[in-house]
């Protein structure tokens, strides 16, 4: 009796187990490769982490150590997390670095797919650990183990584009422009072992670029850069959301799509900018100038997302603004005089400092008028609802129409203005085309060859040097005023203080009467300074 | 490597610490007789208190003495085979397999690899013995309490004192054997896994611009992740330059001049045990003076960093830092003084970025100090002629320094002398050597144990041996509390207290911080409404009744936790693995003072272990 009763709820135990079994399956069924290659779609589980782009082999490598280590913290691994980035910060604080390294190692491990510590320790490692060192070699050193940090951190997250971002950042803003980028940029390219390993994850030959120590070409490390964000890019191109940080559950703040696409040719600007200042001012500048321009443009035609809910063209502002333009000559054909009408009203509102500026001659303006009279430009300027409200009743319809097409259309180009403005577009679009041209690249070397004879103490071949060279700057000058603002023009002032210096040296009066830069020592107040 | 606690000579170390540990000791003594006196007066009265306590001591002396060393080993024994029973086999096995994938938990880029192939082993290890030991010491005497075994052994001739220290020396051997074989595995492990050889192509050599004629420099093959510069002399010398903390010999000179493929052997000095003569540090301010206005000695320019441990002196002024090394003989050294030192940089302006920041060197004769231990002049009137040298940071730097230098006397005049004719104080063997910074507004920092002379290096493989002795020991201290806590408490409930004490020792300076409020957060329960309010450690607790109530619970539960913490074991001190990692020998004073405090443990838990089991005994 006893065995029988023992026996029949044995049955019945393993009835429930086998029932409860069933939706044990339904939950969990693995994603499975059936042999014509085709992927099921697997139970709930799978399912949603295929939606979330969740599942490991989604995100990247599976590695055994890192699981065997998960697995070894018995689903405590946040809590060694966090105490293996406590352990981390006091290894940074008694600077202890190999232990650093190791807890480091230790923390991605166990937690391989959270971004933001690749990111915030990849960056730690080339920035603050590598300025602890006396010896910039070890800096260096250091600099080359965030980038590997970060390398590693891209073998579980493949899918994830802010790291091979960040690589190219470090890459770029850490080699080219710590304090030591002169001794880096030579390291880097020097550093073969480094450029074997790279090659793993880049295409090293396309890295390669001229510099100011070596006839050969070597891996630079600005295009290197370039090559890690192109990688970046490809992954957003494939469709994949550029991740920021998280703060709260509905923001990330991260990098925006804008500037996340303008670094790969903003780095050849800075290529090109670089090999100019170690002396290569030939033909390879020119390429370079040229490959930025072209990249550079590219970029302007590259569809970009934008908070305003609608992506934008860099490149499309002129054309969209030529079409409001149009649109606002169809309503004034349609309702001749009404503009004029509202504007000179609302002139009658100005204050009459407003006004009084206003009628200075815009090139006489002071600062102060400068601003009064845009103020009052704007204040005056009449809206295209206000224009409509006074169409008549049979033009009203058409009217109303082209009023609402002009809204959007202005929308759309401001938008693309603001966009333009943060990324500093149309200067950078000057810039690369004027540094491409023969005048730039020759007044650039004529400088170059005078900096060096004045560090030779060769100083009357310095003045004829520079007064050669103050003829080029002046053409480029002349042609596109834009440029005395730049950051060119100021670097450009050390060597008119120099040949002031000289003239000085002579008894001579500084500036000549037949100054070719005048106006740039006007628009630097240099000349107050003689 | 970091030496925050100076290494104390063991007598002076025992002279210090012996009559404060007996005083407690016996303290501890009186508080358990009171105790169980009062306890037993309660139940039975003073007079029968008074005969049992009085009997129970007597009885505890008279079984000492009558314990017998064909027993002690019988239980002993026994232990061992109820261990090997438990199948704490399985431990090596575990240890086995971290070595076999110990390798992709270390760096491969590591600056030095041995440091990490050392911590590795050695901490792997000690976590691994020291949970064997809590396993197999807490679950023996209440499993056996439990079935009833226990009554096997108590009712034959077998004293009290036999069954806890039989246990103790079983549980230990079963480790020791353990420990044993993970000691040479590990050992292996290390010298297998950092080994390895170089090639080079002589033909790639390339000729020193600026250097010696007919000098050459080339870089061997890639191996391990690394290369090394070589360069050839003219009259065909290699010199390899050190990388990773090691170096390699070339194994065919010959093939230089043959223009074949150079082999450059097995890894050199990335395992060794150094053994530093240390001195005293102190130092000089920027106008040169050693002591400030009130009297006291100058204590070095704090750059900015949190850490403390280094202080800096300023380039360019008349700081130093000087080191005192005392009893220096002659017979001691050869034709060098072998300085090491490692120093840091701290740059105020970039100046030039790639030139390291220089400093000098020179040896002083000392001055003669006062009774309170300070110097009574700025130095003994005679030092050598300054050397200057380039800082090196992270890395251990030689600069040669004869035996037999040029000094300048106090008239100013420049002579040569044998240090330890005139430098070095014949009757105290004391020196000193003074370290200044040469590049204006910029710093040079140093710690005590960042200079020292060296001596003979002891073999790597004793160093080692030493390491694991230091665990050797954390694993008996562990095994007593886990026997003597296992008297009185349940498997799992000793396991726990064991772990706990274990854990205790690991953080003990925080929990003593904690116990003494030096710890900013208040105690316990203070801690606890911090942590529910989120409020920092820093923030005043709002004033009134519930604070009051809090501080007043918090600072009954700190006493507590005060006694608990002196009483625990600081098993942080038994920490060799930073010695034998760095390339330091373990002192032999460490040794002994460790060893001393094993037994101390030892002979106190035991004791406290035997007089518990007779009180479980007893209620049996």
């Amino acid at each position: 009796m006893t065995s029988n009763a023992s026996f029949r709820r044995k049955v019945i135990y393993g009835v429930i187990i086998a029932i409860l079994l069933l939706p044990l399956y339904l939950i969990s069924r693995p994603s499975v490769r059936e042999p014509d290659g085709r992927l099921t779609e697997g139970g709930v589980l799978a399912q949603l982490r295929s939606e979330y782009d969740l599942s490991q082999a989604d995100l990247g490598e599976i590695d055994p150590a890192s699981e065997s280590m998960k697995l070894a913290t018995l689903g405590m691994r946040g809590i060694a997390a966090n105490l293996l980035w406590e352990r981390a910060t006091r290894y940074h604080r008694v600077h202890d670095w190999d232990s650093l390294t190791a807890t480091l190692n230790q923390i991605s491990k166990l937690q391989p797919n959270f971004i933001s510590v690749w990111q915030f320790q990849g960056w730690n490692l080339a920035y603050n650990v590598s300025v602890e060192f006396d010896d910039y070699r070890s800096r260096y050193h250091w600099v080359k183990r965030g980038i590997d940090y970060l390398r590693e951190g891209i073998r579980y997250n493949s899918q994830e584009p802010v790291l091979p971002w960040e690589i190219g950042w470090t890459f770029g803003h850490k080699i080219g422009k710590a304090d030591e980028y002169t001794l880096f940029r030579r390291l880097y390219a020097e550093d073969n072992d480094f450029h074997d390993d790279l090659s793993a994850n880049i295409n090293i030959d396309n890295t390669l670029g001229p510099n100011g120590w070596s006839e050969q070409d070597r891996p630079d490390n600005w295009l290197t850069g370039r090559e890690w964000f192109l990688r970046g890019q490809q992954i957003v191109d494939s469709g994949i959301p550029i991740r920021g940080r998280l703060v709260d559950d509905s923001v990330r703040r991260g990098k925006t799509p804008l500037l996340f696409h303008s670094h790969p040719p903003k780095w050849l600007i800075n290529h090109a900018t670089i090999i100019e200042e170690e002396g290569v001012l030939d033909e390879k500048a020119q390429y370079a100038w040229m490959r930025s321009g072209n990249e550079w443009s590219k970029y302007g035609n590259k569809e970009i997302p934008t908070s305003y809910g609608f992506a934008i063209k860099l490149e499309d502002q002129e054309r969209i603004q030529e079409e409001v333009n149009k649109i606002g000559e169809q309503i004034d054909e349609l309702l001749p005089g009404v503009r004029e009408e509202i504007e000179a009203e609302k002139r009658g509102g100005l204050f009459p400092e407003e006004l009084a500026a206003s009628l200075v001659p815009a090139e006489q303006r002071t600062e102060e008028q400068r601003e009064l009279a845009f103020a009052a430009e704007r204040k005056s300027r009449a809206r295209y609802p206000e224009i409509a409200d006074r169409a008549p009743a049979d033009l009203k319809r058409k009217v109303d129409q082209l009023v609402a097409q002009g809204q959007v259309a202005q929308a759309v180009a401001d938008a693309i203005y603001n966009y333009k403005d943060q990324v500093n577009y149309d200067y950078w679009k000057l810039r690369c085309n004027i540094e491409q041209s023969d005048t730039a690249i020759r007044a650039r070397r004529l400088i170059f060859d005078a900096d060096a004879a004045f560090r030779r103490g060769d100083l009357q071949e310095m003045r004829r040097l520079y007064e050669q060279s103050w003829e080029e700057w002046a053409k480029i000058f002349n042609d596109h005023p834009v440029m005395l603002e730049d950051i060119t023009a100021e670097e450009l002032m050390d060597s008119v203080r120099r040949y002031a210096w000289v003239l000085s040296q002579e008894e001579e009066e500084f500036p000549p009467p037949d100054f070719p830069l005048k106006r740039l020592l006007e628009f630097h107040d240099l000349e107050e300074e003689y | 490597m970091v030496l925050e606690k100076p290494v104390l000579p063991y007598w002076e170390w025992l002279s210090s610490t012996a009559l404060p540990f007996l005083v407690a000791l016996l303290g501890l003594c009186a508080l358990g007789v009171l105790f169980s006196f009062l306890v037993v007066t309660i139940r039975r009265g003073p007079a029968v208190a008074l005969r049992q306590v009085f009997g129970s001591v007597q009885m505890a002396v008279g079984e000492l003495f009558q314990t017998s060393p064909r027993r002690l080993l019988a239980i002993a024994r026994l232990a061992f085979q109820e261990a090997i029973r438990r199948r704490v086999l399985i431990v090596f096995v575990i240890f086995v397999f971290a070595l076999l994938f110990g390798g992709w938990f270390l760096d491969r880029d590591s600056d030095h690899p041995a440091r990490l192939y050392l911590s590795f082993v050695l901490t792997s290890t000690n976590y691994l013995v020291l949970l064997l030991a809590i396993f197999i010491s807490a679950f023996s005497l209440p499993n056996d309490m439990k079935y009833k075994t226990i009554f096997t052994v108590v009712t034959k001739p077998v004293r009290g004192w036999e069954i806890i220290v039989g246990r103790i020396i079983g549980f230990v051997g079963i480790g020791t054997l353990l420990l044993g074989l993970m000691c040479v595995f590990s050992y292996f492990f290390v010298v297998r896994g950092l080994q390895h050889r170089h090639t080079a192509d002589t033909a790639q050599m390339v000729s020193v611009p600026d250097g010696p004629p007919g000098t050459r420099l080339g870089q061997t093959s890639n191996e391990h992740r690394h290369r090394h510069d070589y360069q050839v002399g003219s009259n065909g010398t290699i010199v390899v330059t050190p990388t990773r903390d090691h170096t390699h010999a070339p194994r065919n000179p010959a093939a230089v001049s043959d223009g074949r493929r150079l082999d450059f052997g097995t890894s050199r000095g990335a395992l060794e045990a150094k053994v530093p003569i240390r001195g005293e540090l102190r130092f000089l301010d920027a106008k040169g003076n050693y002591l400030d206005a009130s009297g006291q000695l100058i204590q070095g320019t704090n750059v900015g960093y949190e850490w403390d441990y280094r202080r800096y002196i300023e380039g360019g002024t008349l700081a130093a830092a000087i080191w005192r090394f005392k009893g220096l003989k002659p017979e001691d050294f050869g034709d060098t003084l072998p300085i090491e030192m490692t120093l840091r940089v701290f740059r105020t302006f970039k100046g030039k970025m790639d030139e390291g920041i220089r400093g000098s060197i020179s040896l002083v004769k000392p001055a003669p100090l006062d009774a309170e231990g300070s110097p009574t002049a700025l130095d003994g009137g005679l030092k050598s002629v300054e050397k200057s040298f380039t800082a090196r940071e992270y890395e251990a730097y030689q600069p040669r320094i004869p035996r037999v230098l040029n000094i300048i006397d106090d008239q100013g005049k420049e002579r040569e002398v044998d240090i330890f004719e005139e430098l070095v104080d014949p009757e105290t063997g004391e020196l000193e050597v003074w370290i200044r910074c040469l590049d204006p507004a910029q710093y040079l920092g140093m710690a005590p144990a960042d200079l020292y002379l060296r001596a003979n290096n002891r073999p790597f493989w004793f160093n080692f041996f030493k390491g694991y002795v230091s665990i050797w020991m954390q694993m008996v201290v562990v095994t007593c509390l886990g026997v003597a806590s296992s008297t009185v408490l349940s498997g799992p409930v000793a396991m726990i207290a064991t772990l706990s004490a274990l854990i205790m020792g690991l953080f003990k300076q925080f929990v003593t911080d904690v116990a003494t409020g030096d710890m900013p957060g208040g105690g316990p329960v203070e801690s606890l409404v911090r942590i529910i309010k989120q409020w920092n450690q820093m923030a005043e607790l709002e004033s009134g009744i519930g604070t009051w109530l809090i501080q007043k619970v918090d600072a009954v539960l700190m006493l507590f936790v005060q006694g608990i913490s002196y009483a625990m074991p600081n098993t942080g001190d038994f920490n060799t693995s930073q010695f034998v990692a760095y390339g330091f020998n373990i002192p032999g004073d460490m040794v002994a003072k460790l060893l001393t405090i094993t037994l101390a443990y030892f002979v106190v838990i035991s004791t406290a272990g035997y007089f518990l089991f007779k009180s479980r005994e007893i209620a049996a």
